[in-house]
């Protein structure tokens, strides 16, 4: 029991690592990023790859923050001369570019086998008991400090320029802002979390395979600040625990009710999603915590 | 002295031409009114001089350096602003807020000072404060400063566009129709800004449907009429022009 | 609009056909869903940003899959399909299911033009996308254009959903898998432009199959990718697509 909660925890903070860049993507410069799996699976492979090269984790950490946040950079400039629905459509396009490439590109990253043996965090350094836990803690102080982070940063001249962006783009250009410059470093710092989490994520499973990153997992993620409120951070911590509540609760409803099979449940699982999504949008626009009254 | 010319401006799409060979000076210090009936191409003359549009051919500059290929930003950035037909507020920031955001080139927009430099830029942010107080009570705007700015009424809001501008510090503003949507009150009280900034030295054009309350404020105007510029001179002698009654009103004023 | 509302009725439309006979009734099924979903929730975000558009239609692609996945389960089905001998014109073999699915996407995309062009429906179709306001005020009434508009859609999609059963195994990620290819064939068209559209998904389809002989089939989604950023970069409104103007 004491296994699983520390299980869910460790999937809330991840998401929630996730969430957080998007938020500040989305929720405060307005910039719809349907391609945040293929982020989160460049820091993923990033980091397995040296870390099996025998690459202390944290260096390889660094690495896989670098890299997803480099190439958020030529999407950044491609930004530069787009509205809303062709980035979302250019941004979902890349993360299934990366996943077909990271599928077919064996010699790199075995295809569809996966990588395995990813060095997992902590071992060697605590009894394998507790290594769980402690990867929990480290999740969570990263989680503290890149929520405080983003705090200061939307409080600050950054902040109110980037919101000034989301609110009215021509304005901000008319006060001589360079508008393409301030997203494309939000969508940098966004893709630094995902490619952050996605490390993280790897060196805690020890597994990863291609057909995990899925534009589903992008949704999932847009539909946790969906419901929390993408301008809050608060409505983020709050839409992120709700949703990965709802996934791993719903596993049990074929406890509570018999006659399904397995993957009838999964389908009923997405299905609720699915409404869900329709209805906050259709009776709260703005999530459960969001703040937001007007959107252009 | 010049500040803002154009010479021969072209532009359009395909066969249509929203300018016609377009040209006009500006002196520094002046206040100058564009008139036109809908789609003479006024809007769409603000928009290549401040390079929402791009030009086919022809001339502009500003201070005495070409324009002509300058981006967006680096155009305000040389001290020409503009204002919208419709207000573009910040809808989700406050109207301090928006006068802040509007101050240029300032340090804590940047991600490395933000990090490492925060007594700076915590100091900048006091003289922008200050700076933005100064304007929010010089626009009499002081009542709804922490008010959401979706929140403003119609006049309030282009208020507050010229208030952003002024953050900018500009040496020139361009005004697309300042009074439409206000009412008459505020249309007074705006009209006496303008003509106040005017007075401290700040030049400025103004494109306007409301011909009584622009011929009482600018000294000299421009005529436009589907895309070309018809006629130039004092109010009087522009609206006494028999091709602006002709295009105005059918020659009824 | 249309754009958000293809994320939705694609994915819903590719499962409903299963039988060759039944296109019809797939095409009925489709249209039916698709006013659903109109009434229900399009027809309520009119004004609203384009992402509402969007993530609505995301969750209603994953509540039509999930009804599909739920009653179907996720194995693979086949559409039946006469064993047929392949026609030989001059050294090339065409089987005639093929024909029929050409042939049948043609009179699909004539009937679409004649409806745009020709009637009244079509113009203030066309109307209404220019400029919504000044459509009403004009008097066109929006509500039964729109109805016209998601019927089509959803017919459209039911056919094409049968179409593409003749020719590959039915799967649920059916629609999901095309979303990006068809929204690259579009954009390469020019957003707006029937034509335009077909024109870019024909370059598209020829450019991709070509890429598949050359670098393989995995590459088709980078390529589509590709494709999109070039024309995005280099001409923003699409091949036939025109510049909107900003006020």
């Amino acid at each position: 029991m004491e296994g699983y909660v520390i299980t869910i925890g460790i999937t809330i903070l991840i998401y929630m690592l996730m969430a957080g860049g998007l938020a500040l993507q989305y929720g405060f410069t307005g910039l719809s990023n349907f391609g945040l799996v293929g982020f989160v699976a460049i820091g993923a492979y990033t980091s397995s790859i040296l870390a099996i090269k025998g690459v202390p984790i944290p260096l390889s950490l660094i690495a896989a923050t670098g890299l997803a946040t480099l190439c958020a950079y030529p999407i950044g400039i491609i930004a530069l001369r787009l509205g809303g629905n062709y980035l979302a459509i250019v941004t979902l396009g890349f993360s299934e570019a990366v996943r077909m490439t990271l599928q077919t590109e064996e010699w790199l990253t075995r295809g569809m086998h996966g990588l395995t043996k990813i060095p997992r965090l902590f071992s060697g350094w605590v009894e394998p008991s507790r290594i769980d836990l402690c990867i929990l803690l480290l999740l969570l102080a990263i989680n503290i400090i890149a929520f405080l982070a983003f705090r200061k940063l939307v409080k600050s001249p950054f902040g109110r320029a980037i919101e000034a962006i989301r609110d009215n783009e021509t304005a901000a250009r008319a006060l001589g802002k360079d508008t393409a410059q301030f997203k494309t470093r939000s969508l940098m710092l966004g893709a630094a979390c995902a490619g952050l989490a996605g490390g993280l994520q790897a060196h805690y499973l020890t597994f990863i395979s291609p057909e995990q990153y899925v534009p589903l997992v992008t949704f999932y993620v847009w539909i946790a600040l969906v419901l929390g409120g993408a301008d809050t951070m608060k409505g983020v911590i709050v839409g992120t625990c709700i949703l990965v509540g709802f996934l791993e609760g719903s596993r049990f409803i074929g406890d509570f009710v018999g006659g399904i099979s397995e993957v009838k449940l999964a389908s009923v699982r997405i299905w609720m999603i699915g409404m869900a999504l329709i209805c906050v949008v259709l009776y709260r626009p703005q999530g459960l915590f969001g703040r937001s009254i007007v959107r252009n | 002295m010049e500040l803002l010319s154009i010479k021969n401006i072209t532009a359009g799409f395909g066969s249509f031409k929203a300018l016609d060979d377009v040209s006009l000076t500006v002196n520094k210090g002046e206040l100058v009114g564009i008139i036109g009936t809908n789609g003479a191409g006024k809007s769409t003359l603000f928009s290549v001089i401040t390079g929402y549009v791009s030009r086919l051919s022809g001339h502009i500059t500003f201070a005495g350096e070409t324009f002509d290929h300058l981006p967006i930003h680096q155009r305000v950035r040389r001290g020409l602003g503009r204002t919208f037909q419709v207000p573009r507020e910040f809808g989700n920031l406050t109207v301090r807020e928006n006068l802040l955001a509007a101050a240029p080139n300032q340090l804590g927009e940047k991600l490395l000072p933000l990090m490492f430099m925060g007594r700076r830029i915590a100091a900048e942010e006091e003289r922008l404060e200050a700076r933005a107080r100064e304007i929010i009570s010089f626009l009499n705007l002081s009542r709804v400063e922490n008010e959401m700015a979706s929140k403003l009424s119609g006049g309030q809001k282009k208020l507050l566009e010229l208030g952003r501008l002024l953050m900018l510090g500009p040496q020139c503003i361009l005004l697309d129709e300042p009074f439409a949507g206000v009412n008459p009150v505020l249309i007074g009280e705006l009209s006496e800004r303008i003509a106040e900034l005017n007075k401290r030295g700040l030049t400025v054009v103004i494109i306007e449907h409301n011909l009584a309350e622009l011929s009482r404020l600018v000294p000299r105007m421009y005529a436009m009429d589907r895309g070309k510029i018809i006629t130039e001179g004092t109010a009087q002698e522009v609206l006494a022009n028999e091709q602006v009654r002709e295009a105005y009103m059918g020659g009824v004023i | 609009m249309t754009l958000g509302a293809y994320t939705a009725v694609a994915s819903q439309a590719f499962f409903s056909g299963s039988v060759l006979i039944a296109a019809l009734n797939a095409m009925v099924v489709t249209v039916a869903v698709s006013l659903f979903f109109y009434f229900w929730v399009f027809r309520r975000l009119t004004g609203r940003s384009h992402i509402s558009l969007l993530i609505s239609s995301i969750g209603i692609a994953f509540v039509v899959r999930c009804t599909i996945t739920f009653f179907a389960g996720y194995d693979q089905y086949m559409i039946q399909t006469p064993i047929t001998r392949a026609w030989n014109f001059g050294g090339v073999r065409i089987l005639p299911t093929d024909l029929y699915v050409v042939a049948a996407a043609l009179v699909a995309l004539i009937g679409a033009f004649s409806l745009l062009h020709l009637t009244p429906t079509g113009r203030k179709m066309r109307a209404l996308a220019d400029n919504g306001d000044l459509a009403a005020t004009s008097g066109i009434r929006e509500k039964s254009v729109m109805l016209v508009l998601w019927m089509l859609t959803g017919a459209f999609c039911g056919l094409a959903g049968v179409l593409l059963g003749l020719k590959a195994v039915v799967v649920p990620e059916l629609g999901f898998e095309l979303l990006i290819l068809m929204f690259a064939a579009v954009i390469l068209g020019g957003i707006g432009s029937p034509v335009g559209a077909v024109i870019g998904a024909l370059i598209f389809g020829i450019a991709q199959e070509w890429a598949s002989l050359l670098v393989g089939p995995p590459y088709k989604i980078v390529l589509a990718f590709i494709v999109l950023l070039t024309v995005l970069l280099l001409r923003p409104q699409g091949i036939l697509g025109r510049i909107v103007a900003v006020r």
